[in-house]
């Protein structure tokens, strides 16, 4: 592996400079240079700082990755924590993973900010929503490029720490401050168990560099990480269980999934970037980041792959019967990260990347386009209140369709390839026989999960769209005539994005379709040098390497392209279905579908409850024992006994001693006398000092009378460095004072001026102070 | 030859003199005047100790306590000189708003 | 007994009793002449000391110019000469005070002749016989300008502070007030600071009570009345 240096900490650098930039002056901006200006430089800051750090990703992945052929670019800023044997520098990384994330975050993030201007126009807060969204880029790529997980888990907390500013960023508003608080709580939860997982490595590897996990992974079944038991479980299977429990936590996925439909309170152009796009996708990153330790945990993996399943259908099942257009969107992301989950468990690696670039490109654009809807529509999030505003809004209509064709799964749009490619490895994945519930394989179980989610997200999808654009307005007359008009500001990332959204899927060509048109699955061979961490290890915990096998024709061609018409069928049902019953509106068939199945809508219509569920498991508890706290530990202990009786405690001795302060002199001069009288006593009545015990002896072993205490020492010019000061004096004091000064400064080649040693201090005759004279005359 | 000791009874008699004078006398000019008695007293010892050394820091020791001395009386005899002016006594227990 | 043992004993006693006395007059004049005396004694006992050049010292800063300051100082107050306001009005601190300094003060006495008369402070005359340069002017300037040119220096830096601090300090309303008119300040430049508050009636309390002083106040003017000495 060749790597080289590079200065890759330029890239959240920017980010982190503009977010201190428009932290510091936003607001400043504003008010002095005039709103119109100022929201201009509050802008372009924070435009160009990410620019600057997309064009030099680029730069640094297209020109020296790929032109210079290296696999790694390195950059060590400086050793961060040095403690004992533990070393971690802040060090980063740019391989081939973090390359595709940082050129996501980066890319996306652009056209994200670009978007903001249009959307945020009006917004008195400008500078502030600019920084925070700097500074959610800067630790997002701190994220990515780490490469030690504890800085990894640096990017993990500050993006954690964005999303709930960003959430809560209308905080006056108090529910979309309480939900910003859910956020950031939900994902404590889940950091909690990241920090224990990189304990636990870090107790077995002795280091937490993601290196030094490679290697000692590479051992494959002799690794220690699987040798040592913890509870009579390999300890590779409990970190990673911890770890994706950090991941469930920032990916939204069972059982900590519920924050991230509430956390649509932020602005829009926040949800689609920290809320689909990029955020999210940290779980998914980090398994694939660390995919050789995964690959040594069949267990956790297994459980992984289920979560992301079961995650995926329980999500798009919400999604169908929500009315808010973001909080279909919502769930669609959590739904589609369940996707990448399912394919990171089934070990096919570079399928879960692939669907996480190709979900950024539409789910970014689906959120962009419904903030566009949501700024046209005066801040009316309802679809039941909307329709018909393809006539309206084309460019907004247009990518919108397709991005949900993409992310239904139509051909030839991004989704299709990685959806398909993820259902495959769920269904050709047969080896592992953990799980085998009612004797059916697991694959087989994960693949119709899979496949009935995907059936589900076509439906709600198109039903969105169906609502959104098509038919007849259903809102108020005034909302439709005084609609805010596009812009190109905002329709340009949606273009764009678009654009990703349909050709995204030139990424990963299948290899079925080499023949008929050949391009390679550039995805897989970009990420081949991380893939093959986990691809060589033997036995059982081969996981990595199937994934290849696929490709060279260890899955037959037919069973692929079966799957691919089975994928492009579902995804066609879901669009037709949608449009029969949506096209004009919600028609009456929809209405009597569900009062037929009455009891499942209305579950699913209310989240099947798990909100409320939690409240009552957790949420109350935790309350009760805080008000326990509260009024026990805080309001008894500490306020009562701790602050206000120290008060009371100092008042009363106040009280008692105020008679002493009366500001008389003399008195103060008598008590002052009498402590030093004290003191005297206890010196000089003690029996050791009036014995002379603790003088020094001298040479004769006599007690010395008093002790030289040094005065000069302690007064005396030994104890400045003087050397220039006397510099001044050299020529006015001949003698032995200059004789001295040149003894100070040294013999004269010397260049470092010493401090002047401590000689033996002599009498002025010469003699020494308290050696040889010591017979009594 | 008169033996260390006794200088050193010297030194201690006059400092307690100074000493009792501070804490006896309610004339400010007086207090001063005790407190330079002090500095006496203080200075013979050291003296004592440099001859007994048969080392001079003791004697150069003591000139900067001279010096310190007499800014002390200059600070001083300054303050008595504001307190006159605006007090009519020079009673040191008049002076105790050290308390507020 | 040798002949500087009896200068010795003389001039202890003559310190001694000079300090006594200079504690016990009621006239501050008085006790500053005792004081003189004093320092001449102490001075004396400095030459027994070999301390030839810090005798003459003593004598001219100490006994010549410190005693000067203070004895001009009394004379410009016009202090009261007799002590009588001391005897006629109470001490607030009382005689609790009184005692209590005289018994803490017996007893260090007390102390410190126990710990110089404990035996390992027995020990007579000095052990180096001195040379003739030992103390002299010679001897302690070398050492004050090369071993000690730092604290020296820092000592000068000292008086210097304490001679602009004491210009400061003792310097009259009336003065200030002329330098402010002199610096082009009007009266109500001076009101405006504070300074211009009895200005006519300025004459009737020179030298004793001049009101309340921007700088110097030392205790709240209402508190002159009542408790007035002479």
């Amino acid at each position: 592996m060749n790597e080289t240096e590079f200065n890759l900490h330029f890239i959240p650098l920017f980010p982190l400079l503009g977010a201190v930039f428009n932290l510091l002056l936003g607001k400043q901006l504003l008010r002095s240079l005039g709103d119109r200006l100022g929201r201009e430089v509050v802008h372009l800051v924070a435009i160009g700082a990410i620019a600057f750090s997309c064009f030099f990703t680029i730069s640094a992945v297209f020109e020296v990755m790929v032109g210079q052929d290296y696999d790694r670019l390195v950059d060590s800023v400086y050793p961060w924590i040095v403690s004992g044997d533990l070393h971690i520098g802040f060090d980063l990384v740019l391989d081939h993973l973090s390359a595709v994330m940082c050129l996501v975050i980066t890319g996306v993030g652009l056209l994200i900010h670009i978007f903001s201007v249009g959307y945020m126009a009006k917004d008195p807060d400008y500078g502030r929503y600019f920084a925070y969204l700097n500074l959610f880029c800067a630790a997002m790529l701190i994220l990515v490029l780490g490469k030690s997980l504890v800085l990894t888990f640096v990017g993990w907390e500050g993006v954690g720490v964005c999303s709930y500013l960003l959430i809560g960023f209308w905080f006056t508003d108090d529910a979309k401050a309480t939900a910003g608080r859910k956020a950031f709580i939900m994902n404590r939860v889940g950091d909690f168990g990241f920090i224990l997982g990189m304990l636990l490595i870090y107790t077995v590897v002795g280091s937490l560099d993601v290196d030094a996990i490679a290697r000692a992974c590479a051992l494959g079944e002799q690794s220690p990480l699987v040798q040592k038991l913890i509870f009579g479980v390999p300890i590779a299977t409990v970190a990673t269980m911890l770890l994706f429990v950090g991941c469930t936590g920032k990916s939204a996925q069972i059982p900590l999934f519920t924050w991230l439909p509430d956390a649509m309170a932020g602005p829009t152009p926040v949800s689609a970037l920290i809320h689909a796009a990029t955020m999210v996708t940290a779980g998914v990153y980090l398994i694939v980041r660390l995919n050789f330790l995964f690959a040594l945990a069949p267990v956790t993996m297994a459980v992984i792959a289920v979560i992301g399943a079961a995650t995926a259908l329980f999500a798009a099942t919400i999604g169908i019967t929500q009315n808010d257009i973001k909080k279909v969107l919502a769930y669609s992301t959590v739904s589609q990260l369940g996707y990448m989950f399912l394919a990171a468990g089934m070990g096919a690696w570079v399928a879960a990347i692939f669907h996480l670039v190709t979900h950024a490109f539409f789910k970014a654009c689906l959120f962009l386009g419904s903030g566009a809807v949501i700024e046209a529509c005066h801040h009316n999030q309802d679809i039941r209140t909307m329709g018909g505003l393809r006539e309206k809004m084309p460019v907004t209509a247009g990518t919108f369709f397709v991005s949900c064709l993409a992310i239904a799964g139509i051909f030839p749009f991004a989704g299709f390839f990685s959806k398909d490619e993820i259902l495959l490895h769920a269904y050709a994945n047969e080896s592992r026989g953990i799980f085998t519930p009612g004797g059916m394989e697991l694959n087989y179980i994960l693949y119709s999960l899979g496949a009935l989610a995907a059936l589900c997200t076509s439906f709600y999808m198109f039903r969105l769209y169906y609502l959104t654009f098509e038919g007849k307005f259903r809102g108020d007359h005034h909302t439709w005539h005084h609609y805010v008009r596009e812009h190109w500001i905002m329709s340009l990332p949606l273009v764009i994005l678009a654009g990703f959204a349909a050709i995204g899927g030139l990424l990963g060509w299948p290899h079925v379709f080499g023949g008929v048109i050949h391009i390679d699955h550039v995805l897989e061979q970009w990420l081949e040098p991380i893939t093959s961490l986990s691809g060589t290890y033997g036995g059982e915990y081969t996981v990595g390497v199937r994934e290849q096998f696929l490709h060279e024709g260890h899955v037959g061609s037919g069973m692929e392209l079966t799957g691919m018409a089975i994928g492009l069928g579902i995804g066609i049902a879901g669009w037709v279905f949608a449009r029969r019953l949506y096209l004009d509106g919600p028609s009456e068939q929809a209405a009597m579908l569900a009062k037929r199945f009455s009891a499942l809508h209305a579950a699913s219509s209310a989240k099947y409850w798990v909100d409320e569920i939690y409240d009552v498991l957790f949420v109350k508890p935790v309350r009760m024992i805080g008000q326990l706290c509260h009024q026990v530990g805080d309001m008894l202990l500490i306020d009562g006994v701790g602050v206000q009786g120290t008060a009371g405690a100092v008042g009363v001795l106040g009280t008692l001693t105020k008679a002493w302060h009366n500001g008389n002199v003399r008195r103060y001069l008598a008590s002052l006398t009498f402590g030093v009288a004290i003191l005297l006593g206890v010196i000089y009545l003690n029996p050791q000092v009036s014995r002379g015990d603790i003088l020094p002896k001298n040479a004769a072993g006599e007690r010395e009378l008093a002790p030289d205490i040094g005065l000069r020492r302690t007064f005396g010019a030994q104890s400045v460095n003087m050397d220039l000061f006397w510099g001044l004096f050299k020529i006015h004091l001949p003698g032995k004072a200059e004789q001295d000064a040149a003894a100070r400064r040294g013999p004269p080649g010397g260049e470092i001026i010493r401090a002047p040693a401590l000689e033996p201090a002599k009498n002025p005759d010469g003699r020494p102070l308290n050696g040889g004279a010591g017979g009594q005359p | 030859m008169v033996p260390i000791t006794h200088f050193l009874y010297l030194a201690s008699t006059l400092f307690v003199i100074g000493l009792l004078g501070v804490m006896l006398r309610r004339n400010v000019l007086i207090v001063l005047m005790s407190v330079e008695l002090m500095l006496n007293g203080a200075n013979i010892a050291l003296v004592a100790f440099s001859r007994f050394h048969g080392n001079l820091d003791g004697q150069v020791l003591a000139m900067f306590t001279i010096a310190v001395a007499a800014a002390e009386a200059a600070v001083g005899l300054a303050i008595v000189v504001s307190i006159f002016r605006s007090r009519t006594g020079s009673d040191i227990d008049d002076l105790s708003l050290l308390r507020d | 007994m040798s002949g500087s043992e009896i200068v010795f004993y003389v001039f202890a006693f003559m310190a001694i009793a000079s300090g006594i006395a200079t504690i016990t007059r009621k006239n501050p004049v008085v006790a500053a002449v005792w004081l003189v005396a004093s320092f001449f004694a102490v001075a004396v006992n400095y030459v027994l000391m070999s301390a030839s050049f810090l005798a003459v010292l003593q004598v001219l800063v100490y006994a010549g110019a410190m005693m000067v300051l203070f004895v001009f100082v009394i004379m410009v107050l016009d202090v009261d000469e007799t002590g009588a306001a001391e005897s006629r009005r109470p001490s607030r601190v009382g005689r609790f005070g009184y005692y209590f300094g005289l018994l803490l003060s017996g007893g260090m006495i007390v102390w410190v002749l126990l710990a110089t008369l404990s035996k390992q402070f027995i020990t007579p005359g000095a052990r180096i016989p001195p040379d003739a340069e030992f103390g002299s002017a010679n001897a302690v300037g070398r050492l004050l300008f090369t071993d000690y040119l730092f604290a020296f220096e820092a000592v000068s830096l000292l008086l210097l502070a304490a001679v602009i601090g004491a210009v400061v300090v003792a310097r009259s309303r009336r003065e200030r007030e002329k330098e402010a008119l002199a610096a082009g300040m009007t009266l109500e430049h001076m009101h405006a600071a504070g300074l211009h508050e009895h200005l006519q009636d300025q004459d009737q309390h020179e030298g004793m009570v001049a009101g309340p002083y921007a700088q110097t106040d030392f205790g709240e003017p209402s508190a002159i009345g009542h408790e007035g000495g002479n």
